[in-house]
């Protein structure tokens, strides 16, 4: 669980000297404290540092013994990192000389890659980390990381002194009291760490100097051929560090063939404490202590982190339930309103007791029934009746000399059945029975024996009355 | 740990009721919209309706203003303008219509009348309020000019006291 904070402390306890750096959002890593372990300031800062850790959630990152940390970096064909996930620890199981089972394993965040994922593993025995956390714990420290040693010292040289070219191949070498460390990769990608159980602090430095000449010659060599490259840089760090005597021993014990360019980092031999508080802060480093081994006061603040996600997760649900709900409130009250409006204008024609959605259906119905009902009083009050029009028509038939011999008029339908001198006397008066709102048709069945045409108009009242 | 988990079990319900309740709301929006757009298409047209018989209503009134609730004798207008016995009435039965009105209605035989005689009878049973109103009418001529055999259906508004 890689949880992110406010400020980190990275501590060394390299050459019997208590080493603390300190990272915060605003500030880069820088030193605060270099005193002996053994001193009251030691202690006192270890106890209050281990107060702020429990109280504010404040990082405290050591790193595992390099001696007993070994670096692996995995591939596999796996494109998927979940699927890629699966089988780190039985690539680990074969490459490992312990079982994976009784180790504790942190990996880097996996990277793409062309033939697939790729990660580097960091594995220490069970044993040997218990072992470490009880030093510290005796030393009165209890830390919330451990880290690896050469990763983190390779991704804090990366971090002040990027690389000019992503291909060019660069080590980093740290000089402990107790053992060397020799990261080694390309660009900003790590690649190997090899630790070498030497001491600068021998009483032999002679032959601490021989050895050293041996293996890392012998592994700069094969990191130059490995890469293909002609020459590489490689940066001095750690307490030996500060030592520019010995470091130019080292380095021309490297001997002359190998084309490599020496660079020493500001403020060497507080690398790994500044490393760690930065990678600490940002969670871009490794800890070995997640699970059970999780530091009390991380485990409380990922608890915290947990529940007040939820808190706040239950608080937004309610939110948009509670708008939900009002959304669903204002639609009803809406529909209601409506639905009132609705029942007493359809009441008020047709009569109380109206089902829902059925109020314009039962009002057409009563409107056809009282449409029945109201017709005698619309007839009553009609000024242009049936007495009128049935004058007109007789009128107009007198003026168009037309001879009716049968007439049938109601409100609905007009016959006429007569005769003229010709045709156009009964076209004319059918033109203007239209003209009064009929819509008329003429027929001619013929001749009178008198010789006068005969006609019928016929038709349907254009408007119903 | 527990209640952590309480919390998260707690959270995650709430959250997909909320994520169902909203998925709700969100889908039945367009039905809702379209159910209010129905309801105000029926109300507005039911309120159109609602001014349907206006004229009908204010003549109903005049009538019952004027307390002309009972219309004139059919038989003593024919006498009047068609002379005694010249008219074959038939009164129908009753029908009851709105508001304590009823519609009554008289079928009426004219065999051979002057056409200007019938027009005054016409004119004259509409004249007096609730009025006799032409309803249908067939007209056959006859030999003599001027005359034809009538059926007539006149309609008028009775009140029920």
């Amino acid at each position: 669980m890689a949880l992110a904070h406010s400020i980190a402390y990275g501590i060394d306890f390299s050459a019997d000297r208590l080493l603390v750096a300190r990272a915060t959002r605003r500030a880069p890593a820088s030193v605060i404290l270099d005193t002996p372990t053994t001193s009251p300031e030691a202690r006192e800062w270890l106890a209050a540092a281990a107060r702020e850790s429990a109280r504010a959630g404040s990082a405290l990152a050591v790193s595992a013994p390099a001696a007993q940390t070994i670096l692996r970096c995995l591939q596999t064909p796996f494109t998927a990192p979940r699927k890629a996930a699966g089988v780190w620890a039985t690539l680990l199981d074969v490459d490992l000389p312990f079982p994976v089972e009784a180790a504790a394993c942190a990996y880097t965040p996996p990277r793409r890659e062309a033939s697939g994922t790729a990660v580097t593993a960091a594995v220490i025995r069970a044993i040997d980390l218990d072992a470490f956390e009880e030093t510290c714990r005796e030393s009165g420290c209890e830390p919330t990381h451990c880290d690896a040693e050469a990763l983190a010292l390779w991704s804090q040289i990366a971090h002040e002194a990027p690389p000019a070219r992503a291909e060019t191949p660069r080590a980093v070498v740290w000089l402990a009291p107790d053992h060397v460390t020799l990261a080694r990769g390309r660009g900003t990608d790590f690649m190997a760490a090899h630790v070498l159980r030497l001491s600068y602090n021998a009483a032999d430095r002679a032959s601490f100097e021989a050895l050293w000449a041996a293996r890392g010659r012998q592994i700069l060599s094969a990191h130059l051929t490995e890469t293909g490259a002609a020459e590489m840089d490689i940066w001095w760090a750690g307490p030996g560090a500060k030592d520019s005597a010995l470091v130019a021993r080292l380095q021309q014990a490297l001997g002359g063939d190998l084309r490599l360019r020496h660079a020493t980092p500001a403020q060497p031999e507080s690398l790994l404490a500044r490393a760690l508080a930065q990678r600490a802060l940002d969670g871009s480093g490794l800890n070995f202590k997640t699970g059970k081994r999780i530091h009390p006061g991380l485990l409380r603040r990922a608890q915290r982190k947990v529940r007040r996600a939820s808190q706040a997760l239950l608080a937004v649900a309610l939110l948009v339930l509670g708008l939900n709900a009002g959304i669903i409130s204002h639609r009803r009250a809406q529909d209601r309103d409506q639905q009132r409006a609705l029942y007493a204008a359809a009441a008020a024609i047709a009569g109380p007791h109206i089902p829902p959605g059925q109020e314009r259906l039962l009002v057409e119905r009563a409107l056809a029934r009282r449409d029945e009902d109201m017709r005698p009083f619309r007839n009553a009050a009609d000024p242009f009746g049936l007495e009128i029009q049935w004058v007109e028509i007789l009128n107009a038939a007198a003026d168009m000399d037309v001879e009716i011999s049968r007439l049938e008029l109601t409100d609905l339908a007009l016959t006429i059945e007569g005769a003229s001198a010709n045709i156009q006397a009964g076209e004319a008066l059918a033109d203007k029975l239209r003209a009064q709102g009929w819509n008329v048709q003429v027929d001619s069945p013929g001749r009178t024996p008198e010789g006068r045409q005969q006609f019928i108009v016929k038709g349907p009242a254009i408007y119903a009355r | 740990m527990r209640a952590n988990r309480s919390w998260a079990l707690l959270a995650a319900l709430t959250a997909g009721i909320a994520v169902a309740v909203t998925l709700h709301v969100g889908l039945s929006a367009a039905r809702h919209r379209e159910i209010l757009a129905r309801k105000q298409q029926d109300l507005a047209a039911i309120q159109q309706f609602a001014g349907r018989w206006a004229p009908e209503e204010a003549w109903r009134d005049f009538l019952e203003s004027q307390r002309a609730y009972t219309p004139a004798d059919l038989e003593d207008i024919a006498t009047r303008t068609l002379g005694a016995n010249q008219a074959r009435i038939t009164l129908r039965p009753a029908e009851a219509i709105a508001d304590g009105w009823q519609r009554r209605s008289a079928a009426v035989e004219l065999a051979n009348v002057n056409l200007a005689e019938a027009v005054t009878f016409l004119s004259t049973a509409a004249e007096t309020s609730p009025a006799w109103r032409l309803r249908e009418i067939t007209v056959r001529a006859t030999a003599q000019p001027g005359h034809g055999a009538m059926s007539v259906v006149l309609e008028t508004l009775e009140k029920r006291l």
